[in-house]
């Protein structure tokens, strides 16, 4: 809105600019052609310079008035069409070229008329000669002439009512722009208001009249074909969604198979030691599998917010004291020390949240650091109030997560990324495959199994998948509009850091 | 009633499946394993052979396991556990919520079953057994959790309702950590938030009247930031 008020303020601008404008263009025309027209009669050899040469050019003889040969001259070269003079009792006592329809006397009455106006339509022009009276007659239609008769109180009035027409006309003109910059920015706001809710996705329903109808039309047919759209990709991401869970379904009943028969293989002892191994590696990768397409399942449902979360009071400590236990009690191998530190002040702090989300999401933070530390470490997860929310830090002894993990993970809104991950993913795996005879991973079962647990630590079931493992850590805090930050130790790699926003 | 002599009656429509399911309990001693294919079967089953213990698949051709778990439970209050392919938190849930003994997802490790039936049968048949071992013996202290009192040199010392349940509650998952926040949850049924000293006090007293030394106690163990673990019998 604060762009329309703008555009208003532009507007009522150059509506003053323009009006400023015209008003002394005009002033400057009017001038122009007032000095033409005055000057144009000096010009037309009909001015005062003329008459007064002519007029002295007459002389009083014994035969009357007579007109010297220069007045002759300049008569005729002049645009008077006749002159005649007048005597003091209002008789022609000379002529030149004098119009038969003219008389030869005329009343005191007669001469104020002519002086003033016309005479039988010609146009005239007097000039005083001793006591007698020139009188120049021109062509008709010639010449307008106007008499001006002012009130001499309204003349010395003048400034002051220039001052206040000045004003009125300054309000006038600010108060009809600013009429029309509402009005145009009334008509604007709609508009403004459609892009704006456009912009967020909104459905829009903008008035299709005024003066901006057309591009309010143009605006509601934008906003259908973006609903459109975001119908048609919703339908195709929950298509997509609901077939790779179709898939992780269908295939558990097949590998419980492969993993059930692989196992009383691997326990066979009327088998030879080397395909009682073979049996061993079967049963682990299909344990690998499974847990990757529960991971593609979850991820998938992360990704397209088909996993409604189950929002319930919790308290991050007790959750992390909770998750931290389970790895105790599970038997954490020697070599491993997860430390839990809780400080000042985020003991009493309170946020809702998916807890078993959650759970898995802390889960896997700790089993990455465990799978990538085969040699031990010790994990220290943090916790801290800020201003901000609580945050909770994991890191550990070992090297942290490597530079490509996290551009991998943070160019996962991108596309072409997207296409590196998966590859990258698949190398992972591939590499996992090859080594999972030989490393032990330490992976529970029971954390995928289940919320009784067995008490057994299955270190065999593998999963190396930790782009995926950290992926969907990510999405899970993500999808809580918590934020995930990866923190660059000085040396080495990264750490992360969750922060749980918006405390209660 | 041996543990094994249990009927276990399995519902899974993929027979193969089943077949293997069935093998792994007998190899694992479980004589007597029923298998049904879909869900009038497996309630036919349910009723004739009335098992100790029903294994449901979720999917089933003629109809959902947690409707058929519903219609057994009207009959009967044997335990019964899923065992879907479905892997969701919600689908676990909503199955555990609907009163289940347990959830597992496949694929599941073979040992991993036997483990949890077992576990299912001896808590719902066998508790009797686990009953005797509410005498708790540390030290040469005899610890009875019905008559709350600890007997150390032919002097008995009684334990507070709190101190009771504190015990109780570390008893029962002996050698393992309880997390602060669910001691708090058993003792005041409330958040560990403004109960940390109480918690303190209490496991202090607590050690007094059953630790040989209080301030370097060998049962009562802290770790540290997490709980408390009751440590498990030394087998020296």
């Amino acid at each position: 809105m604060k762009s329309l008020w703008k555009i208003s303020r532009r507007y009522i601008w150059s509506a003053i600019l323009l009006t400023l404008l015209v008003c002394v263009i005009n002033l400057a025309l009017l001038l122009y052609f007032g000095f033409i027209s005055v000057n144009g009669i000096e010009q037309k050899e009909m001015g005062r310079t003329l008459m007064d040469e002519i007029v002295e050019e007459l002389s009083c003889g014994d035969g009357g008035w007579e007109l010297s040969e220069t007045g002759y001259e300049k008569l005729q070269k002049s645009s008077f069409l006749w002159a005649m003079l007048l005597s003091e009792d209002g008789s022609v006592v000379w002529s030149y070229e004098l119009p038969e329809e003219l008389p030869l006397h005329y009343s005191v009455g007669d001469i104020a008329a002519f002086s003033r106006w016309y005479l039988m339509d010609y146009p005239v022009r007097v000039w005083r000669n001793g006591d007698g009276l020139m009188v120049f007659g021109m062509e008709k239609r010639s010449i307008v002439k106007i008499q001006a008769v002012y009130d001499r109180e309204v003349l010395d009035r003048l400034p002051v009512l220039m001052k206040s027409l000045l004003i009125v006309n300054a309000a006038i003109l600010i108060g009809l722009a600013l009429l029309m910059a509402y009005r145009f920015y009334r008509s604007l706001k709609p508009i403004a208001r459609g892009i704006e809710s456009l912009e967020g996705k909104q459905v829009l329903v903008l008035p299709e009249k005024g003066l901006m109808g057309d591009l309010a039309v143009k605006l509601n047919k934008t906003s259908a074909l973006l609903r459109w759209q975001d119908e048609k990709l919703s339908k195709r991401d929950r298509a997509r969604t609901e077939w790779i869970a179709g898939v992780s379904h269908d295939i558990r009943t097949p590998l419980a198979l492969i993993t059930g028969y692989a196992d009383e293989l691997a326990a066979d002892k009327s088998l030879g030691e080397e395909q009682q191994k073979k049996a061993g590696v079967i049963r682990r990768q299909s344990l690998v599998i499974g847990q990757l397409i529960s991971d593609l399942n979850l991820t998938s449902k992360l990704e397209y917010q088909s996993q409604p979360l189950q929002r319930q009071p919790f308290s991050p400590a007790g959750l992390l004291r909770e998750c931290v236990a389970e790895y105790y009690n599970d038997g954490l191998p020697e070599n491993y020390d997860i430390e839990l530190k809780i400080n000042e002040g985020v003991e009493g702090s309170c946020y809702e949240g998916d807890t078993a989300l959650l759970l898995r999401c802390f889960r896997n933070l700790i089993g990455n650091s465990l799978r990538h530390n085969p040699q031990g470490a010790d994990i220290l997860i943090e916790l801290s109030k800020k201003q901000d929310g609580v945050h909770l830090f994991f890191a550990d002894t070992g090297g942290g997560i490597p530079e490509e993990v996290v551009r991998v993970l943070s160019g996962s809104e991108n596309f072409s990324e997207e296409k590196n991950r998966e590859k990258r993913q698949r190398l992972s795996t591939a590499e996992n495959a090859e080594t999972a005879g030989t490393v032990e991973t330490g992976e529970r079962v029971s954390e995928t199994t289940g919320s009784v647990k067995t008490g057994k630590t299955v270190s065999e079931t593998a999963g190396t998948v930790h782009v995926m493992g950290l992926r969907i850590a990510k999405q899970i805090v993500e999808a809580h509009g918590f934020a995930f930050c990866l923190k660059k130790r000085t040396q080495g790699g990264y750490d992360v850091e969750i922060v749980l926003k918006m405390a209660k | 009633m041996n543990l094994y002599d249990c009927k276990i009656l399995l519902v899974d429509d993929n027979t193969e499946l089943a077949e293997m399911t069935k093998g792994i309990l007998q190899k694992n001693g479980y004589s007597m394993v029923f298998t049904a294919g879909n869900c009038v079967d497996g309630m036919t089953a349910f009723l004739a052979e009335s098992p100790n213990l029903v294994i449901l698949d979720v999917m089933l051709p003629d109809g959902d396991g947690f409707t058929l778990f519903r219609k057994m439970r009207e009959v009967s209050m044997v335990p019964i556990l899923f065992l879907s392919a479905r892997d969701e938190d919600n689908d676990r849930l909503f199955g555990l919520g609907l009163g289940a003994d347990d959830y597992i997802t496949k694929p599941f490790l073979p040992e991993e079953l036997v483990l949890r039936v077992g576990a299912i049968l001896k808590r719902s048949y066998f508790w009797q057994e686990n009953r005797r071992e509410e005498l708790l013996c540390l030290s040469g202290r005899k610890i009875s959790f019905e008559n709350a009192t600890v007997e150390y040199r032919g002097e008995v010392t009684a334990l507070t309702a709190k101190e009771l349940t504190l015990l109780k509650k570390l008893a029962a998952n002996r050698g393992n950590i309880v997390t602060f926040d669910a001691l708090c949850q058993a003792v005041w049924n409330d958040n560990y938030y403004g109960y940390e000293n109480s918690l303190m006090v209490h496991i202090r007293h607590l050690r007094e009247k059953i630790e040989n030394d209080p301030s370097h106690p060998e049962w009562i163990l802290t770790a540290r930031g997490i709980g408390y673990r009751l440590a498990k019998e030394r087998t020296v």
